[in-house]
């Protein structure tokens, strides 16, 4: 299991490690140029040229990559963004924890009410509980969610005034955010639930389990269910990153100010550095839910340690 | 050997499969007894019912599409009325279940001996003790390296170990049959021989009788007390396994023995058996081998065959009255 973990760490640290050179160069070769946003339109060219050398956007790109890089690294210094004129990780620091708690309790809630409820499903498939889970959950998450949002702002904020409109100082203004986000993410995470139990049931070990004397439930909780928690939770740490992207629409809907908030104004204002940081927290994020999701994997299905490491009894 | 003390007795059982266009019959008026201790071994072709008879028995037929119909008596009570509770208590307790192939039967993300444990537990036993007793089990089933091997993955066992531990599995609770669907199919020969081996022996240790599936008629002249054999859903035939290798009565069980390979080869090509077997959607009479037998006449299509007793032991179910003649 050690190598195992070693292995995929060392593996995740080198996708990081392309994915910020590809970011890096991918903003390099993008029409616009940060000196002239800074200067304004109708700066002076050697007004240009002060700031592209203050700045270190005169230097060869390579120089310009390692250098951000080590900033990074040993300063945590993203750079300076070009609208705000303030150092970029202290406007995403404060952004992070907000938009990470709004993920985390989202994912939570959504596997907790999905799960069950596939278990139930593969479990009387056909019955009307089945029936009556996958057809709303499937309903409600071909909603938009922007819609859905604006429909439970008004209901619930505005009608029956039991939750705040907006804002992000209290635990009650979560509230609406985090049921949008459960709602648009049911359907799938009730059907995988369903899918995967139901091949489990189909498994000859499950006979077994009912041969050697176990009651029913004893075969769900402990078989069934057991043997689809691997794909349940590789899907959750999978889940992570898309629903961070996700949260972009609802964040801004509720006017909560999150990753996803800063990331469309950043775009809109070309502001570079902030666009850099947030693809690469955002990829970082993504890498480390993957090697979080091998490790979960490995922990929860012996046959995959062996495949990879070719075994460490 | 228990002097003729039954412990299973199957009553006209009739499993039916609902499909599509109404029922498949695959399994009809099937009975025959099981003595305490005894090996007994049900052989017929793929498809003949034989394994559908044997999840019959402890309500484990993987679709829940089955009507099961008949009684199946066991140690004075009908299985085929009891609730899935009762049920419950009878599994493994008092009959345990060993399958063709035991990769599949094991579940993959448990080492083999919590498995084992896992039904040890079930009578209430402490943790501690119930682990004592897998390990003592691994080495009842002759497991090399039991205290090593109960911590092992599924998937780090060959499969003659594997089989061992279902078998150590099911044996754990000390049932009175053990029920084993082509437990060697799996197998290389050598294995094959040494599981056998095995499961003979643990018969001889515990007296617990055995209902052996098995499409392989030199295993059951190795293994069997008394044999049955299946076709189409039916028993067509069943006595001692001398009664059967010896007087082969039923035109299908004929063929079968022409059909096994002979050391000699003055003996010429092995024979097959022309067709194949019917489709059985509708429930209808008449013999269900007429239409591949040699000897069938209008009556066997029309009408159920009656069941002839050679001897006290041995039965079959056809018109003719001897038998039929040699080389038919």
């Amino acid at each position: 299991m050690k190598d195992y973990v070693i292995k995929k760490l060392l593996l995740g640290v080198a996708l990081i490690f392309c994915v910020s050179f590809l970011v890096f160069s991918m903003i390099y070769m993008m029409p616009g140029d940060p000196a002239s946003i800074m200067a304004g339109q109708l700066s002076s060219r050697e007004n240009l040229e002060a700031i592209r050398h203050e700045y270190g956007f005169d230097r060869p790109f390579l120089v310009q990559y390692f250098d951000w890089i080590r900033k990074i690294l040993f300063e945590r210094d993203f750079g300076i963004s070009y609208k705000y004129r303030l150092p970029v990780w202290g406007l995403i620091k404060t952004r992070i924890p907000i938009s990470l708690k709004l993920t985390v309790a989202t994912l939570i809630i959504e596997n907790l009410v999905a799960v069950p409820l596939g278990l139930i499903c593969a479990y009387k498939k056909d019955s009307l509980i089945d029936r009556l889970a996958v057809g709303t959950s499937l309903v409600l998450t071909a909603v938009p969610s922007f819609w859905l949002a604006a429909i439970l702002m008004l209901v619930f904020a505005v009608n029956l005034k039991l939750v705040p409109v907006a804002g992000f100082e209290s635990w009650r203004n979560y509230i609406l955010p985090i049921v949008t986000g459960v709602v648009s993410g049911l359907a799938s995470t009730i059907r995988l639930t369903k899918s995967e139990a139901m091949d489990a049931l189909r498994e000859k070990y499950v006979i077994t389990a009912y041969a050697k004397g176990l009651t029913k439930r004893g075969v769900l909780v402990k078989h069934v269910l057991r043997n689809s928690l691997i794909i349940i939770a590789v899907n959750l740490f999978l889940q992570l990153p898309w629903l961070i992207s996700g949260y972009i629409i609802i964040e801004n809907v509720f006017g909560i100010p999150g990753m996803g908030n800063l990331m469309v104004n950043s775009i809109v204002e070309q502001d570079f550095n902030v666009i850099q940081a947030i693809i690469l927290i955002i990829t970082t994020l993504t890498v480390v839910c993957n090697i979080l999701s091998d490790i979960v994997l490995g922990i929860l299905d012996p046959r995959i340690r062996i495949a990879v490491t070719g075994g460490d009894r | 050997m228990g002097e003729n003390s039954e412990l299973l007795r199957l009553n006209e059982l009739c499993v039916d499969y609902k499909v599509k266009d109404g029922y498949l019959s695959a399994v009809r008026n099937v009975s025959f007894s099981i003595n305490r201790g005894e090996i007994f071994a049900i052989v017929g072709e793929s498809g003949c019912g034989k394994s559908t008879v044997a999840h019959a028995i402890l309500k484990l037929l993987p679709e829940h599409n089955e009507v099961i119909r008949g009684e199946i008596w066991y140690d004075g009570r009908d299985l085929n009325g009891l609730s899935e509770k009762e049920l419950e208590k009878v599994r493994g307790h008092e009959i345990g279940m060993i399958f063709q192939n035991p990769l599949d039967s094991l579940n993959p993300v448990y080492t083999t001996g919590k498995q084992v444990q896992e039904g040890i537990l079930l009578d209430n036993v402490p943790k501690a003790e119930a682990w004592n007793k897998v390990i003592e089990m691994y080495r009842d089933v002759k497991m090399p390296d039991a205290e090593k091997r109960v911590n092992s993955y599924p998937h780090e066992m060959s499969g003659g170990m594997r089989q061992r531990v279902m078998i150590g599995m099911m044996l754990a609770r000390n049932p009175r049959l053990l029920i084993a669907d082509e437990p060697t199919t799996a197998l290389d020969v050598t294995i094959e021989a040494q599981i056998l081996k095995l499961i003979r022996e643990l018969r001889d240790e515990h007296d617990t009788a055995v209902m052996m599936i098995t499409h392989n008629f030199g295993l059951v002249s190795e293994i069997a007390d008394r044999v049955a054999v299946m076709y189409a859903g039916e028993v067509v035939e069943i006595g001692t396994v001398f009664d059967i290798f010896d007087e082969p009565k039923h035109p299908y069980t004929r063929r079968l023995m022409q059909a096994l390979p002979r050391t000699t080869k003055a003996q010429g090509r092995l024979k097959t058996i022309d067709g194949s077997v019917p489709r059985l959607t509708n429930h209808k009479k008449g013999c269900r081998f007429a239409n591949r037998c040699a000897y069938a006449t209008e009556r066997c299509r029309t009408e159920d065959p009656p069941v002839n007793d050679v001897s006290p032991s041995h039965s079959y179910r056809c018109f003719s009255e001897q038998g039929v003649k040699e080389n038919g």
